[in-house]
């Protein structure tokens, strides 16, 4: 109430005072969609690093996350020692490992990062998916698309951070390592570009791949166990009909040679398939190495757009049907 | 006024499964209890009209609108499921906020806030849900339900796995908001928690709908069940005669001094009683039907 002096002062006009509203549904401002996109994608990011999770997932995630970082070093050492003993004067085109960041994404930690695909995206798409907690985000004031955009977002995110911190590291202890640091940097800067577009490429190419399949099962295990078998397969077949018939057309078959190549073009390395001349000819079995030149860049380029667009739209339509039950 | 949701002939299929079949009513503001044994189609229909499903045939309209092409419709609306996996490896407070953000409120700190002190969570509300209790994960489930201060909201057994003093709470959080305005589909199969907080029910069986409206009102239409009636009076033997005499009643069981009779035609009954006892000079100390609660409704209609 107001006081009496008060009340005496308005005296005259007509008034009213609300007490008590009740309740009242919300009526402060909105933050739109994006807020929501950006929300999903920051809580699922945390959820994807391990940040509240249990020891399994930690375990493994830093396990892997640990010998890329260990791959780095090495990479950093042997790199050391190469240009010590002068291969890396050698022209980068014809060697194409003297340029220690062209060898991320897709050599030796090639399987490590498959393993923490296979570890990551089923965790983000198959769990909502099994536990109905799917439905609860839906049941908010968010698209399917906003979904997501939120679950690639995140995908997205952490599997660059995950693929750019080791060759960041490198970069940076290269950088730091160098006689003149600033000259470094200025030399290498296209490396550095070259990096991070790859670094992305890769995180987009494979979440959406691995996506894929992983949306056409709720099970973890049996999506971690696909994307993994995929993409061996996919090398194995590759790697085993270009031995057999020494023809480029082989590279299209292995899904991790399409960005490979990409990632290679934007290094400016051209990298040539090297496989075995395997003959089978009067019982003898002779061996010896074969060097075959690639497709030009856009062949990959077309290949791998067509790769991912057909994830995209397994994706759409697995959810769609999922939500459309 | 336009109803809150309409469902019209709405049936719902899985393959050669029919969970919800041509089912139509619809809602104004207050609380209506779901009701139906297990396999009813409860948690099915609840998912029809909070837009989760889609119908086979039929439509569900939210405030004269489809749901699923209206997500901004979702500020309206609270949803609590009856499954209890949650984001384990959030604390129920990190749950709350990007439930909130999801929603678009501009404070979603505050308003999660606000949900925990609602459902009494507060205290435990920096835990992992992971370490939660049913009955904690169930008010958790609740207090996201709340965020948006939603118009409308639709609870699959909610009270489910929760102690008694936690029901009371949330019986009593949910009556509140019933008599403020909001408009609540609450699915339960505990019917006496149902009756005291639910003004009229919606009783399904095998997906179809099998009545609609105020239980008592239900009963009273349901001609075809005689009604159970007990009598504490001086005399009940005389009574019992009087009565079967006169044929008011179509089954006497007398126990001391109790009378329980089945009555077919309740008016009749209802208006001879009074005369009957003046004329006869009996005194009645105790007139009370057995069967007028939604225990013994929900029993007639659905065995």
């Amino acid at each position: 109430m107001s006081p009496p002096d008060e009340r005496s002062e308005r005296a005259g006009q007509a008034q009213g005072v609300i007490y008590q509203q009740g309740y009242r549904h919300y009526r402060g401002r909105y933050l739109g969609r994006l807020h929501a996109v950006v929300s999903l994608a920051w809580a699922d990011g945390k959820r994807a690093l391990g940040i509240g999770r249990g020891w399994k997932y930690k375990l493994g995630f830093f396990i892997l996350v640990g010998i890329l970082l260990i791959i780095a070093l090495i990479a950093f050492g042997t790199n050391a020692v190469t240009e010590r003993i002068g291969a890396g004067g050698q022209s980068r085109s014809f060697y194409p490992f003297a340029n220690p960041y062209n060898g991320f994404f897709d050599s030796a930690n090639g399987i490590i990062l498959w393993l923490l695909f296979a570890l990551i995206i089923p965790d983000l798409l198959c769990n909502d998916r099994r536990y109905g907690t799917l439905r609860l985000y839906l049941a908010r004031p968010i698209s399917l698309s906003d979904y997501l955009a939120g679950k690639a977002l995140a995908i997205v995110g952490v599997l660059s951070a995950v693929l750019l911190a080791p060759a960041l590291l490198l970069f940076l202890a290269k950088a730091l390592g160098a006689v003149q640091p600033g000259a470094y940097l200025a030399a290498h800067l296209g490396d550095l570009g070259a990096l991070l577009l790859s670094g992305l490429l890769f995180a987009v190419y494979y979440a959406l791949i691995s996506g894929a399949l992983a949306s056409l099962t709720k099970s973890t295990g049996y999506a971690a166990a696909g994307i993994v078998g995929l993409l061996i397969a996919a090398r194995l077949v590759g790697s085993t009909v270009l031995a057999f018939t020494h023809r480029r057309m082989a590279t299209l078959i292995d899904l991790s040679q399409l960005v490979g190549q990409i990632k290679s073009s934007l290094f400016g390395v051209n990298q040539p398939l090297i496989t075995l001349n395997i003959q089978f000819q009067n019982g003898s079995q002779p061996v010896t190495p074969v060097i075959v030149q690639p497709y030009p860049v856009w062949v990959y380029l077309l290949a791998a757009l067509a790769a991912v667009l057909l994830s995209a739209l397994v994706i759409g339509w697995r959810y769609r049907r999922e939500v459309d039950r | 006024m336009s109803p809150v949701i309409e469902i019209e002939r709405v049936t719902k299929r899985y393959g050669q499964v029919v969970a919800v079949s041509d089912v139509s009513f619809a809602l104004a503001p207050g609380i209506s209890g779901l009701l139906g044994p297990n396999g009813a189609g409860k948690t099915t229909l609840l998912k029809l009209m909070a837009g989760l499903l889609t119908p086979s045939s039929g439509q569900v309209k939210f405030f004269g609108q489809k749901l699923r092409r209206h997500p901004q419709l979702y500020r309206r609306l609270g949803y609590c499921p009856e499954q209890n996996e949650l984001y384990d490896f959030m604390s129920g407070r990190e749950f709350l906020k990007l439930s909130a953000g999801l929603y678009g409120l501009a404070d979603p700190a505050q308003a999660a806030e606000k949900a925990l002190e609602q459902v009494a969570l507060s205290a435990q509300a920096g835990r992992l849900i992971r370490v939660y209790s049913r009955g904690m994960r169930q008010r958790l489930k609740f207090a996201q339900s709340l965020l948006p201060d939603p118009e409308v909201l639709l609870l699959d057994e909610p009270l489910q796995g929760a102690d008694p003093a936690q029901r009371r709470m949330l019986i009593e959080l949910i009556r509140q908001l019933g008599q403020a305005g909001v408009t609540i589909v609450i699915s339960s199969h505990v019917l006496y928690e149902v009756e005291r907080m639910a003004q009229q029910i919606i009783l399904i069986n095998h997906g179809r709908l099998i009545a609609l409206g105020d239980f008592h009102a239900i009963r009273e239409a349901m001609d075809d069940r005689p009604h159970k009636v007990l009598l504490e009076v001086s005399e009940p033997q005389r009574l019992a005669a009087l009565l079967t005499e006169r044929e008011l009643v179509s089954a006497v069981n007398l126990a001391d001094e109790q009378l329980v009779v089945d009555i077919g035609d309740a008016n009749a009954f209802y208006g001879a009683l009074p005369r009957l006892i003046a004329e006869n000079g009996l005194h009645l100390r105790r007139l009370s039907g057995l069967d007028e609660d939604l225990e013994s409704v929900f029993r007639y209609l659905v065995h």
